[in-house]
């Protein structure tokens, strides 16, 4: 894969350009200028996990809170990103489905990450929404590559289109807020956790649009995607992991539901779209249990554990015991969506909080009101 | 000459195997794989990827054995070359062939 240089968020250049007149560029820039400023001092801060370094200032002056900014590229076929510009924000639809859909799915999953959860884009400073696709010659993928989203045309055959479905544009650009924050690498369980946060949202996104409750939601990831003739409905279930697909072609869905069942493997950077059925299945069912919007609660508990409790190398008892601990935070020692939690991962094998919630309610530990807002 | 490659990963996770042997191809394609394997400097690529895998792209895991000499190494669409991505779909196109 090779990268134009002509693209504005490429890597030499923030090696290139000193830090001061990056910030005067942030500052004092035309509009594309301080684009390019902003991502640069952004993405380099961040390599350097040194966020606060930046300093507010060139946020502020670089970037209004609460816009969206989506752009288009076109990679023609060719395995060169980003590719050729075709749409902008506000720029008129495009006679390619492909554009539009990458377009409006980018803007469904911006709207719902600021309006569910008060975040502003991948990063929560702003970050332009970029996608390119026909990515490639018949390519069977979608995939986030530390800066943008990327989607193949499938062959056809096997695939169809790879923005055809909303929730799958969701998981991609979760691969971007989880590198943003938790920055789970991306191997074996905390890899597994990465594809698993992606699924979450990636469903959320898609229920979100539809203002469809937990118990009338599909739980599918890439309903669609598969083309006519092949046995399966979708890619993943997060309700019946294991299930989604079953087809002499492409062989069987072997994600597990269960720890018992955990796959270890060297593949797929150790399983990790496998064994992030156990996650899964674990968010199902408290979904389930609390009821209505899955966002609302069971998506909030999740947003702050990826926001603020895991590190790069958390893995599922981590992510269980952290949700958990959210939980209490959020809605009380012992409280119905605490409850919920321990009971949720108890089905897939994980144990939380045997003894830590009676024992925080004896010694009196009462509800604290955490909101969704960053706290720093 | 013989290559054998397993691709793993993408979004959907799905698993592909692909093992050609040069000697059961035609000549025509036999030199199209020796080039393809020849410019993927196959022999020379590390055991394992420089950089970080990213989210949804492919793993590949790849075994070349000529004259005597095996080599194998995994590695992934970020750190691979284009021409050893050009080679990958070459041995799955043609093991499909060979299938039907």
């Amino acid at each position: 894969m090779s990268r134009s240089h002509s693209h504005s968020t490429d890597f030499p250049v923030c090696c290139i350009i000193p830090p001061v007149i990056l910030r005067n560029l942030a500052e004092k820039g035309d509009d594309t200028q301080r684009d390019l400023a902003f991502h640069v001092l952004q993405v380099s801060a961040h390599l350097r996990g040194k966020r606060e370094a930046i300093g507010s200032f060139a946020f502020a002056a670089a970037v209004s809170t609460g816009q969206k900014r989506r752009t288009i590229y076109d990679a023609q076929n060719r395995r060169v990103l980003p590719g050729k510009l075709v749409r902008g924000e506000g720029g008129p639809r495009s006679k390619d489905a492909m554009v539009n859909e990458a377009y409006d799915g980018s803007g469904k999953t911006y709207d719902f990450y600021q309006k569910v959860f008060g975040r502003n884009s991948i990063d929560d400073h702003g970050m332009r929404l970029d996608s390119t696709v026909h990515y490639g010659r018949r390519y069977m993928n979608a995939f986030w590559d530390g800066q943008q989203m990327v989607y193949g045309d499938g062959d056809g055959q096997i695939f169809e289109r790879f923005t055809k479905c909303l929730d799958v544009i969701g998981h991609e650009l979760t691969h971007g807020v989880t590198q943003y924050e938790a920055d789970l690498v991306y191997e074996d369980q905390p890899g597994a956790l990465n594809e698993h946060f992606s699924d979450v949202f990636g469903s959320l996104v898609k229920q979100y649009a539809r203002k469809q409750k937990a118990d009338k939601a599909d739980w599918l990831i890439g309903k669609g995607l598969f083309a006519k003739g092949i046995k399966g409905v979708a890619l993943r279930s997060m309700k019946a992991p294991g299930t989604a697909f079953n087809d002499p072609l492409i062989g069987k869905d072997d994600q597990p539901a269960h720890m018992k069942d955990f796959v270890k493997t060297s593949d797929d950077n150790g399983g990790v779209h496998i064994n992030s059925g156990i996650p899964n299945k674990a968010f199902y069912e408290l979904a389930i249990r609390l009821g209505g919007f899955a966002w609302e609660r069971a998506g909030r508990i999740w947003y702050v554990t990826l926001r603020d409790r895991l590190r790069t190398d958390s893995e599922f008892q981590d992510c269980a015991t952290a949700t958990f601990d959210v939980a209490r935070e959020l809605y009380g020692a012992d409280s119905v969506e605490q409850r919920a939690v321990r009971d949720a991962w108890d089905v897939v094998g994980i144990k939380v909080g045997q003894t830590s919630a009676r024992k925080a309610k004896a010694a009196g530990v009462g509800r604290l009101v955490v909101n969704a807002t960053r706290r720093r | 000459m013989r290559v054998s490659v397993k691709k793993s990963g993408g979004i959907a996770g799905l698993k592909v195997r692909a093992e050609i042997d040069s000697e059961q191809l035609s000549p025509k394609q036999e030199r199209e794989m020796k080039d393809l394997v020849e410019r993927a400097d196959l022999f020379d690529q590390p055991a394992k990827p420089g950089g970080k895998s990213m989210p949804d792209q492919f793993q590949y895991e790849v075994t070349v054995e000529d004259q005597g000499k095996t080599h194998s190494f995994v590695t992934n669409e970020a750190a691979a070359s284009d021409d050893l991505l050009e080679l990958v779909d070459w041995l799955i196109a043609a093991s499909k062939r060979k299938g039907s």
